[in-house]
């Protein structure tokens, strides 16, 4: 079956007067319809920006991006338009994303008119009182603007919003992480239900690794614009390989008071993407470091769908 | 709890804010117990009233609109709200430090790192000079895991970790007896948090200071405090050792927190949300003030105070009807 969504060596480099931002750098995954892939890394290492050059925000500095098997990379004009349709966003905060002056009603209802697929406003109405019943916005808020809503309400209109027109692939940029906890499960749950429903493919950008292994068929995890880790999800958790990943995962504060985590306190911090030097981009911060890791790095499988980026990974 | 050993006592505190002739009731009548050394977790959802306690106690909440209608905020034996300003000046990042949550604004953007922080220590300790003081500074910054030559940097130059380090480096510069932290890793990755954690522990344990760590983390308070009180529309609802709310947690509101996690260790094929909203602090419900999401409610949670009910030795639950429900 051809994925949803598949990407060959995808870079999207930004120029800085310090030099080049290689904020995502020769990353290649792919998605099976139906499936979540979860993206996870610190602030800063392009999870966004790769999720927002998929869905065609950014143009690509090189690479290619396959949607059902057809380049969108560089489309322009209707293919684009096309493509768009298919490829939506959610974003993470609920707050800003939404246009302070328009209505649920106007902001939901905005790309049902733009997609000239409804003849009647009539018809945009019903589609619309359809999402609004999918998502779980009770009727009452329809002329309700942004503030008058609270961050989980506002956050079902962005979702409302982005599968308007029946999307295939939705991009989800940390779409729970401005929510309460209380609030982040009924969202979540929403989530997994619309997928379920409507077949949805997604991309799964956060940083918090609980919401992430509750969502993900597949993790893949990135460092300074390159993947480092990319395995099932549950394999990721059990058998986590590369040496960022397992800081990464002991990092988590645990709620189990009984079995505290055999920390592993990285030192130093994510430096930048700028002008990086070649080899691997986590050697400054690993314990592991020798020289062989200042050659550059290649995934390669080590498990069923397991890729790992670490020329030591059969001797740590 | 040992009462002789108590530090911070927060007795009764009733905090009410006033915009556009609306009255929001954001702190009814909290009461909390530090011990001397020990730190107590204070978990609850945006509104809940957290920072609002955290800045009652050190008496800097903007009045209007915010009135301190009632209570008393007792540090190590002297009650905070019988002083006067000037004398809160003096205690205010001497005896009790706060660390912001946002490090991104909590620094001065046009002054060194090290000039804001020996700003901090001359104000406290006005025998030394400007030399002196700056040299204390370096000292602190040291202590954080800076190295002291780039006490000449400005905020821009450092990353968020960096930046919440010398905003911990200045929190305790004055060895502060009480430190309220109000979600100090929130804004940094899961990484940074870990050892921004480990690096206040060792600092508090070294200089035996009380903290309270406000956070909405279930996971940071399970491994940093060592007791927990848990917030609900600015009332706590539960209160008690940290085995007592992990391992027996009583409050609907409680077991409904933990039950909305995702779990690292198990497999959910759903999340169990709480179901509604948090209520608008303008138009608290009668009674319970969760009543209306929880599962358990009953005709009489509706129209009674609820008082705090002790069920089992130092672990307290607002709740009427903890004895009846099966935990």
């Amino acid at each position: 079956m051809v994925p949803v969504i598949e990407i060959k060596d995808l870079a999207k480099y930004f120029s800085v007067p310090a030099g080049k931002n290689l904020a995502v750098d020769g990353v290649s995954l792919k998605i099976e319809r139906g499936k979540t892939m979860g993206v996870v890394g610190e602030s800063g290492c392009g999870k966004s920006t790769l999720g927002r050059t998929i869905i065609r925000l950014y143009e690509p500095t090189s690479g290619q991006i396959l949607l059902n098997g057809e380049d969108v990379s560089h489309a322009k004009g209707a293919q684009l338009k096309k493509a768009r349709e298919n490829m939506q966003i959610i974003f993470q905060d609920p707050y800003s994303s939404l246009n302070p002056r328009m209505t649920v009603e106007e902001t939901v209802s905005e790309p049902l008119e733009i997609s000239h697929k409804y003849k009647s406003k009539a018809e945009i109405m019903d589609k619309m009182r359809e999402l609004f019943h999918r998502v779980g916005i009770d009727k009452r808020y329809r002329l309700a603007y942004p503030h008058e809503m609270d961050g989980g309400r506002r956050q079902r209109v962005g979702i409302a919003r982005a599968i308007a027109l029946n999307p295939e692939f939705v991009m989800c940029d940390e779409p729970v992480s401005a929510l309460d906890v209380s609030v982040q499960a009924q969202v979540l749950n929403l989530l997994m239900d619309l997928q379920e429903q409507y077949q949805l493919t997604y991309m799964f950008v956060t940083h918090d690794l609980s919401v992430v292994k509750h969502i993900s068929d597949h993790i893949s995890v990135m460092y300074l614009g390159q993947l480092v880790e990319t395995s099932p999800s549950k394999e990721l958790f059990a058998n986590p390989l590369h040496p960022y990943t397992k800081a990464l995962l002991s990092a988590i504060p645990s709620i189990d008071i009984h079995r505290p985590m055999q920390r592993k306190i990285l030192k130093g911090e994510l430096t930048s993407a700028i002008n990086p030097k070649p080899g691997c981009r986590f050697a400054p911060r690993c314990e592991f470091a020798t020289e062989s890791c200042s050659a550059p790095q290649g995934l390669q499988e080590v498990g069923t769908d397991h890729f790992v980026s670490c020329c030591r990974i059969n001797e740590i | 709890m040992d009462d002789n050993n108590v530090f911070l006592s927060v007795n009764d505190l009733v905090v009410e804010y006033t915009s556009d002739k609306k009255i929001i009731y954001a702190v009814n009548g909290v009461s909390l117990k530090l011990e001397k050394g020990k730190t107590l977790g204070l978990v609850g959802e945006t509104g809940a009233g957290k920072t609002t306690i955290a800045k009652s106690i050190l008496r800097i909440l903007p009045d209007p609109p915010a009135k301190i209608k009632s209570g008393q905020c007792i540090v190590g034996g002297e009650d905070m709200m019988q002083k006067t300003e000037k004398e809160m000046l003096d205690i205010r990042g001497n005896k009790i430090s706060m660390i912001f949550q946002d490090p991104m604004t909590a620094l001065n953007p046009i002054m060194t790192v090290g000039e804001q922080i020996a700003e901090v220590i001359k104000l406290h300790d006005k025998s030394l000079n400007k030399k002196q003081a700056f040299a204390k500074a370096m000292d602190a910054l040291e202590m954080v895991g800076i190295k002291a030559e780039r006490g000449g940097e400005f905020p821009f130059q450092f990353s968020g970790g960096m930046k919440q380090r010398v905003v911990i480096a200045m929190a305790l510069a004055s060895n502060p007896e009480l430190l309220l932290a109000d979600e100090p890793t929130t804004a940094l990755d899961v990484t940074i948090q870990a050892q921004i954690l480990s690096m206040i522990k060792e600092l508090q344990q070294r200089q035996n200071t009380s903290m309270l760590l406000i956070t909405h983390d279930l996971g940071v308070v399970a491994e940093t405090c060592d007791d927990t009180a848990v917030i609900y529309a600015g009332e706590i609802v539960e209160s008690g050792s940290k085995e007592d709310i992990f391992d027996h947690p009583a409050h609907p509101y409680t077991i409904g927190l933990f039950a909305a996690l995702p779990k690292l260790n198990e497999e959910t094929d759903r999340l169990n949300p709480i179901k509604g909203m948090t209520p608008d602090p303008s138009e608290l419900p009668e009674g319970c003030k969760f009543h209306p999401r929880c599962e358990f409610a009953e005709k009489k949670c509706k129209c009674e105070q609820i008082p705090m009910v002790e069920v089992s030795p130092g672990h307290f639950c607002r709740c009427c009807r903890v004895n009846e429900l099966e935990r």
